[in-house]
């Protein structure tokens, strides 16, 4: 009995030993295949050559070879494993914070890490500062939906030593006023995650007013920047895949946290239109990524 | 890996969120339209094809003026005078100080510069100073992309949009010289569409006296109404309207100089009935002046980088005066008539004769030489005719000098980004102007035109960047004009450029220069009894004048430093005139021509630096060389120009500004004026407040303003304005 219990746990720890260049089952779990959801695995692919990972579309069957390990993309995806493979080890990437914050003590329960896609306030706030280097008070409209991610904004302001005024948005075509008394007291708008006041119907009058008023909006995330915001940080499908693997090579713990890795993109004609020098995207990945609140 | 501090707020964030979770996902690619394209964004500062100066809403408040000319002080090169008391005129380098004929001013791209007499009515401006948002200067000529009569520059104003005005605002503003101004805005949302009704009131007494220590009759009054909008139709398409209406009243002295004024030391003239009725008939020529107009504007963006634009403006302004004027009845005389027709000179020197200037017949008749003294039997018949008068007094009738403009105007404007190298504006202008008094056109002058302009921006190398831009403008009573213009940029820096412009401009001749047909129609005459009812004085336009010509160029550097928050801009210029229409336009002496030329040569220069998030100084100044043919082309232009600016935000809600304004030589006068305001907001609720502020401006010479009769009594005006918003 001893003798096979022994067995069992030193058989145990050469299957850990070997961790590194185990070939896992790695399952990719994706409501659909978009350009991103196909950028992100062909990186995550070449980061885990080893690895034979399978991508699950949702609604089609289930491989019979139970996953070592799951990567869930988006909300469905994370709901449909909580659902189907609850103790299977995963990384819940590409979560925004509004979807997930009333869920969160369950979500945090078992082998779970959450990989945020919402921007890193102290990410945002230092390319603000090293877009627009006179700042002084950082402009943002929040939402009901958003109004629980303002003491994270807050403490980022307060840990810069700039100053936040925030407004409340009651309703989406109640912008206008909330916006114009943020604009009037602040330097910059800094687009947060919430897609109450960040969407295609309200961006003409957020972007107009602001730029009327020499104001630029940064964030909230990538797609807004061809739009007209100045810039944001975010994680490209190689990035997150890059943070995604940090994770798994370390063993998923329960957690929560941004991607470790991220970009910037900029807007070289907003900022040329107020007299910026074009911004230098690649540069200022870097030095961000060198700065500590980038981290 | 998240650090502590950051995984409890997480946590918090989570724990206490009751709200519904968004459906949104980040995996897809939002289909978010392209707000801030290539077409809609603006012209960064070192791409402008020439010098642009923008006064911006805090620069607006900070100089506490109450209208727009005087805010043009802030810009380098600008000259800002007033005539016959009220009537301010704004011209850029020179000429004629008492006309303002060669700028181009747009509200909201609707021009209000007015073809019938070639002028700016600055107070018949219905546009609150509180609604505009800023206002962009292009100095030099831009006839290449604003059409003829741009032709030292252009003033653009650009009002505040409805939809960033929401709310309601209540101001008044009080003080010395009879200053007592209203303003009432209110900015709402009905459906898709934002409005904003404002509502203004301006009134003031004018300059003190004149230099003689008399008082000026040139208070006024002005009423005015603006309601704007925008629609959104869809989100690629938006349609802007406004509408508005102004009253306004100008007090003016008696507007008539008589051919014999009643002088006592005519012969018989003292006691007589003449002398004593004429002297004591002085009404005034007070004016009232009412306008109005509707404009639309729809711009579709059919790509980010392909916008089109459609707008459409009607607009009417009248000018109501009318008056009663005495004079002796030989002003009605065919032989007077005959002589004015011979030669007005001579008509001039037999008034020089009824006002005593000249001893005697006999030195009249010195006057009519040569071929000339055939007409002075008839001068003699004018005298007899005159001294039979003045026994039975002089004869009166009235004058009506009402002039009425409107003008129709539709414009299509298309800018498209071919490449992102290559990027063009071309459109077409069609407009019809008409004008219409008894008095300077016996009925009715119009004019169609045409424009077509393209514009041509493109950047070859990042360091590189020309422009080609022309204007081809054909109009009826002036005929076919071409104005080209090219720039090139050399960058050092991204925001740093160095440019050469050469540009070509023309002012056409106005309604008035070329087709005045100007003479006192009268009616209701009473008095003595006159040989005629045609007054003897006709002046008629030539009809055949050519348009001016302006030849400009310019070497220039544009920066802007990020890190320092400080803007330049530095030009040295070289203009020409040429085929300039200098002549002074009086009845009794309208010989309008194209002989004038005008050259102006210097430097100039602005600073603008935000010295501290609290402190900002700005300071411009212009170095005019000028040659002008014509001596009143030769008084308006200082040598030395400028302006220097501090504005403060102090803790408490307070802010200060103080500018000093100086000219050495403001139409032969010294001009130096410092403006001070204080500001005080009162946050009272969340969304409402008071806003406090005294401007007071103290003038460090002791000249007239621009000329010798525009007095004050005292150096010292301030007023005080209380601004509710809620």
């Amino acid at each position: 009995m001893l003798v096979k219990r022994l067995k069992k746990v030193l058989y145990a720890c050469l299957v850990l030993l070997a961790l590194p260049t185990w070939a896992a089952n790695l399952t990719v779990a994706t409501p659909e295949t978009t350009e991103l959801t196909d950028h992100f695995i062909a990186a995550l692919r070449q980061l885990r050559p080893a690895d034979n990972i399978e991508v699950h579309i949702l609604g089609e069957p289930l491989s019979e070879t139970p996953p070592d390990m799951v990567v869930t993309m988006g909300w469905r995806a994370a709901q449909w494993q909580k659902e189907h493979l609850p103790d299977a080890p995963t990384v819940a990437a590409y979560l925004r914070l509004e979807q997930i914050q009333q869920h969160l003590p369950e979500l945090l329960r078992g082998p779970r890490h959450i990989l945020l896609a919402s921007p890193k306030p102290s990410r945002q706030v230092a390319l603000a500062r090293l877009l627009l280097p006179r700042i002084d008070t950082l402009g943002l409209l929040y939402s009901d939906a958003s109004r629980m991610q303002l003491p994270a904004w807050q403490d980022t302001a307060d840990s810069a030593g700039l100053k936040l005024s925030a407004e409340l948005v009651e309703t989406p075509d109640k912008l206008t006023r909330p916006l114009i008394e943020v604009l009037s007291r602040s330097d910059v708008l800094i687009a947060i995650d919430d897609q109450t006041i960040y969407r295609a119907d309200t961006l003409r009058t957020l972007l107009l007013t602001s730029y009327a008023r020499d104001k630029l909006m940064i964030g909230p995330s990538a797609p807004f920047i061809s739009a007209g915001s100045l810039g944001t940080t975010f994680s490209s499908p190689a990035d997150t895949a890059r943070s995604v693997n940090e994770i798994l090579a370390g063993g998923i713990s329960t957690g929560m946290s941004y991607p470790t890795y991220f970009s910037v993109i900029s807007n070289p004609h907003v900022a040329r239109s107020l007299g910026f020098p074009p911004p230098d995207d690649a540069a200022l990945s870097q030095e961000l990524a060198t700065m500590k609140t980038g981290q | 890996m998240i650090k502590t501090r950051s995984l409890v707020i997480l946590l918090t964030i989570a724990m206490t969120g009751a709200v519904q979770a968004g459906e949104g996902s980040p995996l897809g690619n939002p289909d978010l339209p392209t707000v801030l394209s290539a077409t809609r964004l603006r012209q960064a500062p070192a791409d402008v094809p020439g010098s642009m100066t923008v006064i911006d809403r805090e620069l607006i408040r900070a100089s506490g003026a109450r209208d727009v000319p005087e805010l043009l002080r802030l810009v380098p090169g600008m000259l800002v005078g007033y005539h016959s008391g009220n009537t301010v005129n704004v011209n850029y380098h020179g000429t004629n100080v008492s006309e303002a004929r060669r700028l181009q001013v747009l509200v909201d791209g609707r021009s209000i510069y007015r073809p019938g007499f070639a002028t700016i009515d600055w107070p018949g401006l219905s546009l609150a100073m509180e609604d505009i948002e800023r206002i962009e200067v292009f100095r030099g000529p831009n006839t290449a992309a604003y059409g003829a009569n741009a032709l030292m520059g252009v003033i653009n104003i650009v009002s505040r949009d409805p939809s960033g005005s929401l709310g309601t605002r209540l101001k008044v503003t009080s003080g010395t010289r009879g200053v007592r101004d209203r303003y009432g805005s209110h900015g709402f949302k009905a459906g898709d569409t934002h409005m904003r009704l404002s509502i203004i009131g301006r009134r003031d007494n004018g300059f003190d006296h004149d230099e003689d220590g008399e008082s000026i009759r040139d208070g006024q009054r002005s009423d005015a109404f603006t309601l704007s909008g925008v629609s959104e139709i869809d989100p690629t398409q938006t349609l802007e309207w406004q509408l508005g209406a102004a009253d306004g009243s100008r007090q003016a002295d008696y507007d008539y100089e008589a051919m014999a004024p009643g002088n006592p030391d005519y012969p018989g003239a003292e006691g007589s009935a003449f002398e004593r009725r004429i002297n004591s008939h002085a009404p005034s020529s007070d004016l009232r002046d009412r306008n109005w107009f509707a404009s639309a504007r729809w711009t579709n963006d059919f790509s980010s980088t392909h916008s089109l634009q459609a707008s459409s403006s009607i607009q009417h302004m009248e000018r109501l005066q009318q008056w009663r004027a005495c004079d002796s009845p030989v002003v009605f005389s065919p032989e007077l008539k005959t002589i004015y027709q011979a030669d007005p000179q001579l008509a001039r020197h037999l008034n020089k004769y009824f006002r005593g200037k000249l001893d005697d017949a006999e030195a009249l008749q010195a006057l009519f030489p040569g071929d000339k003294a055939a007409l002075f039997p008839l001068a003699e018949e004018v005298i007899a005719q005159h001294d039979a008068s003045l026994d039975t007094g002089p004869v009166c009738w009235d004058i009506n000098q009402t002039l009425r403009e409107t003008r129709y105007e539709v414009e299509l404007q298309d800018t498209l980004q071919l490449t992102e190298q290559l990027r063009t504006v071309f459109g077409s202008n069609l407009r019809y102007d008409r004008v219409r008094s008894e008095t300077y056109f016996n009925g009715v002058v119009d004019n169609r035109a045409l424009q077509l302009f393209a514009n041509v921006e493109y950047r070859p190398h990042d360091q590189w960047l020309l422009h080609a831009a022309g204007m081809a403008e054909d109009s009826e009573l002036t005929g076919y004009s071409f104005s080209p213009r090219l720039a090139v940029h050399y960058f050092l820096r991204p925001s740093h450029s160095l440019r050469a412009v050469y540009s070509e401009a023309v002012r056409s001749p106005d309604m008035y220069e070329n087709h005045a047909s100007w003479t006192y129609r009268p009616t209701n005459m009473n008095g003595a009894s006159t040989l005629s009812r045609t007054y003897y004085a006709h002046a008629k336009g030539p009809g055949n004048l050519e348009q001016e010509h302006m030849r400009s160029a310019e070497l220039g550097y544009n920066g802007y430093s990020h890190q320092l928050a400080l803007s330049m801009d530095f030009r040295a210029f070289h203009e020409e005139i040429d085929d300039m229409m200098s002549e002074p336009l009086q009845l009794k002496n309208f010989v309008p021509t194209n002989a004038g030329f005008v050259r102006f040569t210097g430097a100039e220069g602005q600073l603008d630096w935000q010295a501290t998030p609290t402190d900002r100084l700005r300071l411009t100044y212009a170095y005019i060389d000028f040659t002008a043919a014509h001596k009143l082309d030769q008084r308006l232009t200082p040598r030395n120009s400028g302006s220097v600016a501090w504005l403060r935000q102090w803790p408490g809600g307070f802010d200060s500004s103080l500018i000093y304004y100086g000219a050495d030589m403001l139409n032969e006068r010294r001009f130096e004026r410092v403006d001070s305001r204080v500001g005080k907001r009162l946050e009272l609720t969340r969304s409402s407040s008071l806003d406090l502020a005294l401007t007071w401006q103290y003038r460090l010479d002791d000249e007239g303003l621009t000329w010798a009769e525009n007095r004050f009594d005292s150096p010292s005006h301030y007023y005080l304005s209380a601004q509710l918003s809620f």
